[in-house]
């Protein structure tokens, strides 16, 4: 409310006292209940002040302004301004033309019919009744001899403000902002006949990060930060570009640092079965499959840690955040500037304060239970997966397969009757199966538990164990489980991670199956006479 | 990290005769064969025709011939691959049979080199199985001849750029390494071998009799670079070239004018310049000006 009295304070010229302009507004507003705009306009006229001269509630910002718009109004600061005589029907004829900017953007203005000397640089000049065309898709403020402008602020000691990268729209010119220079370098190209190096690069800010050139050179170091007068933007592959004429002036800000600088780059949307170690800046969509949240230490503060698994059509991801996320089990949710960090090599969605959640409405298709399929050259090109499926042969039966006992303490496998933690145990006995697949394009090592090596081997604990006491060896069980499976075909799901030795899969489904040959090979074979042209 | 098992063929395997060391002492040995397939292991299937024991320094030795749609593969078995030999004790020929084992390379003289199979595993199999097999390899081996066609059409070949095109990584490294190497591989050849490793599949053939079609003709897109420019664009751009006297760039108004001057619309005119800034054609040095790159 008090900028609302304020700004009526001063279009009355402190005629009336704020304390009576709050109370008529309370009134208005509050017992009435009609909006503020018209009850300020109302208040205004009621004082015999002009309600045109009003600014706040009345008054669009530069960046809510579209080309084709009838009744404008607007205010702004003049940036530069030029007054010209141009002949229109033969009629010699005065008009200032310029850009204004406020916060939330610039744009350019003519005022066709300018016969005073009453606009200068740095002025907060307020426009009534203008209507906007486009120039290069960006509107153009026409003020008419319809509309009406006048100086609401006159520049005594006006210093312009940096505008913050974020806002900086597309085709807009003369624009002064403050950056940091994330890297730069030199590049020489052919301008007309002549030689002429460039300097190009990445700058941001906290809001954010784009390209840049230099049409100079400025002496442009990498990590320093600078403020850029007369800067023009233009948008390339649906990116917002900085570039600096050979007219702009840039100056090194050396007591001003830049902490945080916004990420690079428009955030790439992404499938979750697209995530890969080391991207960030990324978006993406999900629904959450479960979620908890711990409390952790750091640095003697807690913290505040939401982990969870989130999955879309393709696959299914873990994800971190430390951030605020009062999200839950069933809710779609759009991740903006997330990253991934691996663990176990497999890719894990992480997000922080710099990132965006926000609740998506749209329904996500998540079969339950749905699996992905890869190839294993994919898998070990992601470095792993969550429920991932694939179809590969069986090439061998690892040593580690049979009876085993397990630590009842930590259910790691026993050597010798030792755990590597606990010592001489009493073990429990169990009975895996670890095989090595193949689907020609990669292998991978697969643990089945106790279920799923009884199903697939037809054994169970008690005849394995029957079998490997009668045998006193492990090795008699393995090599007869190997002559069953060996090069068979087995479909399995899991979760896959990586280390030295490859991918491992912790299989939650084991199944044999009977490829299908014949469709395959059709297919192949008219690709094959395709291209030799048969 | 455990080497995959690469599908391959009898011909392709054994018209290798490159053999590369890697990794710490060298001690990763691989094969690279003319379709730049980087074998460490591999698995065949095939009929096994000839089993044949002899009696070595280093124990029995068992050999074994496995004929695949294009040729014969030489499988060998000593005294450290247990398994694999008592399997070899057990089956007698002719049986399908499926292997899996170390590529190894021998050369009894300078300048010739034969490559075998160091069976790590045997075992008898079905015919769909070997079916199955043959259709696997069909996929790798056309694969790779793709990455080949690449790898030749650059010179010189590099890894990089071949993944780049879709290529798999370690398929794209074996690709530079044997075209680098196999200086005339005549890829059309291993296509006709594809060919008919496919026909040897049941009820391919007649499937394929019924549906095959001609070959699509492929549509001639118009090509466009991106770069082209437009008639108006190119007249703007002579424009902008003939009214930048004074190398600060051409204005925007006397553009414009000498611009409708030679009948070129007023929204013409603004399209074009726009377009020509996107093709980098033109920037604004300076607010209301327009200059050529």
């Amino acid at each position: 409310m008090k900028k609302h009295v304020e700004d009526m304070y001063s279009v009355l010229g402190g005629k009336v006292e704020r304390e009576a302009l709050e109370k008529e507004l309370n009134l208005f507003v509050g017992q009435y209940k009609v909006s503020i705009p018209s009850a300020k306009r109302s208040i205004v006229k009621k004082f015999g002040g002009d309600p045109d001269s009003l600014s706040i509630g009345v008054e669009k910002s530069i960046g809510e302004i579209s080309a084709g718009e009838g009744s404008v109004d607007v205010s702004g600061r003049v940036v530069f301004a030029t007054p010209r005589e141009i002949t229109a029907s033969g009629e010699k004829k005065r008009i200032l033309s310029g850009l204004i900017e406020d916060s939330t953007g610039s744009m350019p203005f003519t005022i066709w019919d300018y016969a005073s000397d009453d606009v200068s640089r740095g002025d907060l000049v307020a426009f009534r009744n203008a209507y906007t065309t486009s120039y290069r898709e960006k509107p153009q403020l026409n003020v008419s001899s319809k509309s009406r402008f006048w100086v609401r602020e006159k520049a005594s000691d006006w210093k312009r403000e940096a505008r913050k990268i974020k806002d900086i729209q597309p085709n807009e010119s003369n624009i002064l902002f403050e950056g940091k220079i994330i890297s730069v370098a030199a590049r020489t190209i052919n301008s007309k006949g002549e030689e002429k190096e460039i300097h190009y690069g990445l700058v941001g800010d906290e809001t954010k990060t784009v390209r840049f050139t230099a049409w100079k050179d400025f002496g442009l170091g990498k990590g320093s930060v600078v403020r850029v007068e007369g800067a023009y933007s233009r948008e390339r592959n649906g990116e917002l570009q900085l570039n600096f004429s050979e007219k702009s002036v840039v100056e090194k800000l050396v007591d001003r640092e830049i902490g945080s600088v916004a990420r690079f780059g428009v955030p790439r949307v992404c499938k979750v079965s697209e995530l890969r170690e080391g991207m960030g800046n990324l978006t993406v969509t999900g629904r959450i499959v479960s979620v908890s949240r711990k409390e952790i230490e750091v640095q003697g503060q807690t913290k505040s840690m939401y982990s969870g698994v989130l999955a879309d059509e393709t696959g299914k991801v873990s994800f971190t955040g430390w951030r605020d996320f009062e999200f839950k089990d069933g809710d779609t949710i759009r991740i903006t500037g997330g990253y991934v960090r691996s663990w176990k090599g497999v890719p894990q969605l992480k997000f922080d304060d710099k990132s965006e959640v926000t609740r998506e409405e749209k329904e996500i298709k998540v079969t339950a239970g749905s699996s992905s399929v890869y190839a294993i050259d994919a898998l070990e090109e992601r470095g792993g997966a969550m429920d991932a499926s694939v179809t590969a042969t069986i090439i061998e039966v690892r040593q580690g397969t049979g009876l085993i006992f397990r630590c009842p303490q930590c259910k790691r496998t026993l050597k010798l009757g030792e755990c590597r933690t606990h010592g001489p145990v009493d073990g429990i006995a169990d009975f895996r199966v670890r095989l090595v697949v193949d689907d020609g394009t990669g292998s991978l090592f697969a643990n089945l538990n106790r279920e799923l090596s009884e199903t697939i081997t037809g054994y169970t604990l008690e005849s394995v164990r029957k079998r490997t006491e009668q045998t006193l060896s492990q090795d008699a069980v393995a090599a007869e489980i190997s002559s069953k499976v060996l090069f068979r075909t087995m479909k399995l799901t899991g979760n896959v991670f990586s280390d030295d030795f490859g991918l491992n899969m912790f299989a939650s489904t084991a199944e044999f199956v009977v490829p299908e040959v014949k469709q395959r090979a059709v297919v192949l074979f008219q690709e094959a006479i395709q291209t030799l042209g048969m | 990290m455990r080497e995959m098992a690469v599908r391959v063929f009898a011909a392709e395997f054994n018209s290798s005769d490159y053999e590369l060391r890697e990794g710490e002492e060298k001690s990763s040995v691989y094969v690279i064969t003319p379709l730049g397939a980087k074998i460490n292991r591999l698995m065949l299937m095939g009929v096994l025709t000839e089993i044949e024991s002899r009696d070595t320094e280093g124990g029995k030795l068992f050999t074994a011939q496995v004929t695949d749609p294009t040729g014969t593969f030489r499988v060998s078995a000593g005294q450290y691959q247990e398994a694999a030999s008592r399997a070899l004790q057990s089956i007698s020929a002719p049986a399908f049979v499926a292997v899996v084992g170390k590529a190894r390379t021998y050369s009894p003289e300078e300048g010739t080199v034969y490559v075998s199979v160091r069976a790590e595993a045997i075992a008898q199999v079905t015919q769909e199985q070997r079916d199955n097999w043959v259709c696997e390899t069909c996929s790798e081996t056309a694969k790779r001849i793709s990455a080949m066609k690449a790898a030749f059409e650059l010179s010189p070949p590099v890894a990089e750029s071949i993944a780049r095109m879709g290529v798999p990584k370690r398929l794209a490294e074996g690709a530079t390494l044997a075209a680098q190497h196999y200086k005339n591989v005549d890829l059309s050849n291993y296509r006709g071998m594809v060919v008919e490793a496919l026909r040897s599949i049941p009820g391919v053939e007649d499937a394929t009799v019924e549906i095959a079609p001609a070959r699509p003709e492929t549509p001639q897109l118009p090509v466009t670079n991106g770069t082209e420019l437009t008639e108006v664009e190119e007249k703007l751009l002579i424009i902008i070239g003939e009214l930048d006297r004074s190398t600060r760039g051409a204005e925007w108004d006397e553009i414009m004018r000498t611009a409708m001057g030679r009948q070129i619309p007023e929204e013409q005119v603004s399209l074009a310049v726009e377009g020509l800034l996107d093709k980098g054609m033109v920037y604004e040095p300076v607010l209301g000006r327009m200059k050529r790159i």
